[in-house]
């Protein structure tokens, strides 16, 4: 076990330091003169971003463990340097600010939960987004030597800049190191806060607070769980937050433009976060006395351009391989593309999916109104995330009341408000991360203009928010891990439970394990392909994908099992689908039979 | 000048009689968090299932 978690930890800090190698190599997209908190942030982000975009581009033709030695090693050997630089910045920030002990304290020990929790096994079934795809289709690459989507999972064809990553670790670390890798993404999320906290006026002590109060978020850090890409993203839309508060020169527009592609490159949701910062800029861009419009208009085509061609190997691929640059295609592009493996009928299934979850705040205009209560108080409408903590909603007004002057204050409300309502369109919560970040910023500039013109009873209940906040946080969020934590610290119970965790357990050692297995044919859709550790085919995917031609059932497939290469046939009787193999089959042997459960050889 | 300095007093009157905006906002803010505090103790505390359970057994000891 020990030799799991060390292999693991590696993995990770071979990555860290790879992403703080090519980070290195595109400080100058960003300059030198900006401060040292900013640096670290761009470098880091920007390095794994391109690491992992490279990744993925080499990866179409070629991608074994050889080729992600090839890259990482030469990478994380760069990034040694800039690495005891970022540690000696990090000591010295801590040193200068070491008054917010309480502040400190929080972070620390939700870091400390997300490593430790993280070292866990992964588990669970197909509503588990890390099992059903962010996992499975670096698997599924791995093993095919080739990054392909997988076409019985429609998910795997969504940008993979950050899954791409989670491949590497898989290969050089295991199966842990992505669980152990989810420390990087919150911590470079909560430094990505600091900085633009410290952009947008905040001195060492406030950014330290607003680092607190975000990272005590239970929606914050319900997408900052093994698997979830949902901080990385967010991490990425923040750098480009903080250099929209400052642009001057072409450079930093190009620099926005990489951010904001990296972001494109990660999740679907950043294609809309570009119109919103474009907006916010133009809000900045006329604040600051610029009158020339042509000069805004050419810096933007700039950041696009070089939006787009961060972003575009994962879209053109989509387009050559699927037919459609976004998979799966949004009902109203049907006319233009015609996309592979998914019938109209899925893409619509699919979408009403998507709508009816998204409904939990509401869609009418009182219900647009009502969004900063509820994203408050009405957690369970939230798929559980549990919530933002009372600050934003507390201190936030404060702004209004007290007068924010400050340009940057009001660009920060500008964007939030923008990107809040276009997420209003499809309520997930993980969607809305970038905008926690900018609120708990907002929240605490507004609690100090309220410090400072207020008496003591007001500071009495400011302390009270802030308590509620960070303790009702932590404890969710412990909460949330204490069976993973639990599993970590005790084995014996970690292998008592397995079997309840992972389903049809019985049946996956059996296929891992026989050396006569070399292709399975899974019948039933919601099983997990993620346990499995041969090659596979799934007729069906799990969102009604049609992986071969003609077969509308997964069970007929069966009777061209030998002429697919199939060995062995995997059949369940699950929640949605009793056994499917009818009785007295030709050409198969019964090899395990379990209750739910069944395996067949092909003879 | 007896007549400018009555018309001091008076105006000083009338401001001390016009509300205070700093003291309005002050008033605000703590009318605020109270409310924000208020709807927590109430929405997330109160009505929690958690302590309905705990309130109910409690009850039925007694």
């Amino acid at each position: 076990m020990t030799f799991l978690y060390a292999r693991a930890i590696a993995a990770v800090a071979v990555v860290a330091l790879a992403g703080a190698g090519a980070g290195r190599c595109l400080a100058p997209v960003w300059g030198r003169e900006r401060s040292g908190l900013e640096q670290v942030v761009f470098t880091m982000l920007g390095g794994l971003g391109v690491l992992g975009t490279l990744l993925f581009v080499v990866g179409q033709f070629y991608f074994t463990r050889g080729l992600l030695a090839a890259v990482l090693v030469p990478a994380a050997a760069l990034g040694i340097a800039p690495a005891k630089e970022f540690v000696a910045r990090g000591w010295h920030f801590c040193r200068e600010h070491a008054g917010a002990k309480g502040a400190a304290g929080v972070i620390a020990l939700v870091l400390l939960i997300t490593a430790v929790a993280g070292l866990a096994e992964v588990r669970g079934d197909w509503e588990n987004d890390a099992v059903a795809y962010h996992l499975l289709g670096p698997r599924v690459w791995l093993r095919d030597a080739v990054i392909r989507p997988v076409p019985d999972n429609c998910h795997t064809a969504f940008p993979q800049a950050a899954e791409v990553l989670f491949a590497a670790l898989l290969s050089i670390g295991g199966d842990r190191a992505p669980g152990v890798f989810a420390v990087l993404p919150l911590g470079l999320f909560l430094l990505a806060v600091a900085a633009l906290a410290r952009r947008a006026g905040l001195g060492g002590y406030g950014a330290w607070w607003c680092m607190a109060l975000v990272v005590s978020m239970p929606a914050v850090y319900a997408g900052a769980r093994t698997g979830f890409i949902d901080v990385w993203y967010a991490s990425l839309v923040m750098a480009a937050v903080i250099l929209l508060l400052d642009l001057r020169w072409p450079a930093d527009f190009a620099a926005l433009g990489l951010f904001c592609g990296l972001a494109m490159g990660t999740k679907y949701t950043g294609l809309l976060v570009a119109p919103a910062l474009a907006l916010t800029s133009a809000y900045l861009w006329k604040k600051s006395g610029h009158r020339n419009g042509r000069e805004f208009l050419a810096h933007w085509m700039l950041a696009g351009g070089v939006a787009c061609l961060v972003a575009s190997p994962f879209y053109l691929r989509n387009w050559i391989l699927l037919g459609s640059p976004i998979y799966p295609t949004p009902e109203a592009l049907l006319r233009f593309f015609h996309p592979k493996y998914l019938p109209v009928a899925a893409i619509r299934e699919f979408q009403e999916y998507m709508w009816h979850r998204g409904a939990g705040l509401g869609r009418g205009p009182l219900a647009y109104l009502a969004l900063p209560f509820h994203l408050t108080y009405q957690t369970s409408r939230f798929h559980g995330a549990g919530g933002i903590g009372l600050a934003p909603l507390a201190f936030a007004p404060m702004l209004l009341l007290f007068g924010a002057r400050e340009k940057s204050t009001k660009a920060l409300a500008l964007l939030a408000w923008v990107m809040t309502s276009l997420w209003f369109l499809q309520q997930e919560s993980r969607f809305l991360i970038p905008v926690y970040g900018i609120a708990a910023v907002l929240a605490v500039l507004g609690w100090r203009a309220m410090l400072a013109r207020t008496g003591r009873m007001a500071a009495a209940m400011a302390l009270a928010v802030v308590a509620i906040s960070l303790s009702y946080g932590c404890f969710m969020i412990a909460s949330a891990r204490s069976e993973e934590l639990h599993r970590v610290v005790s084995p014996s119970y970690a292998e008592r439970v397995r079997a309840q965790q992972i389903p049809y357990l019985a049946s996956f050692q059996y296929l891992n394990e026989t050396a006569a297995v070399r292709k399975v044919l899974i019948l039933d859709r919601s099983v997990p392909p993620y346990y499995l550790e041969r090659d596979y085919l799934k007729p069906i995917g799990q969102w009604d994908e049609q992986v071969l031609p003609g077969v509308t059932r997964a069970v007929d497939a069966l009777p061209r099992a030998q002429e697919l290469g199939v060995t062995h046939v995997l059949d369940v009787q699950s929640t949605i689908a009793p056994f499917q193999v009818p009785p007295n089959f030709p050409g198969l042997e019964l090899v395990v039979d379990l209750p739910e459960q069944r395996v067949y050889r092909v003879l | 000048m007896r007549l400018s300095q009555k018309k001091t007093r008076a105006a000083r009157a009338c401001e001390e009689r016009r509300p205070n905006p700093r003291q309005a906002r002050k008033v605000a803010a703590n009318a605020w968090l109270l409310l924000v505090l208020g709807a927590f103790l109430w929405l997330r505390i109160w009505q929690s299932e958690s302590v309905t359970h705990l309130l109910q057994s409690f009850a039925r000891h007694f």
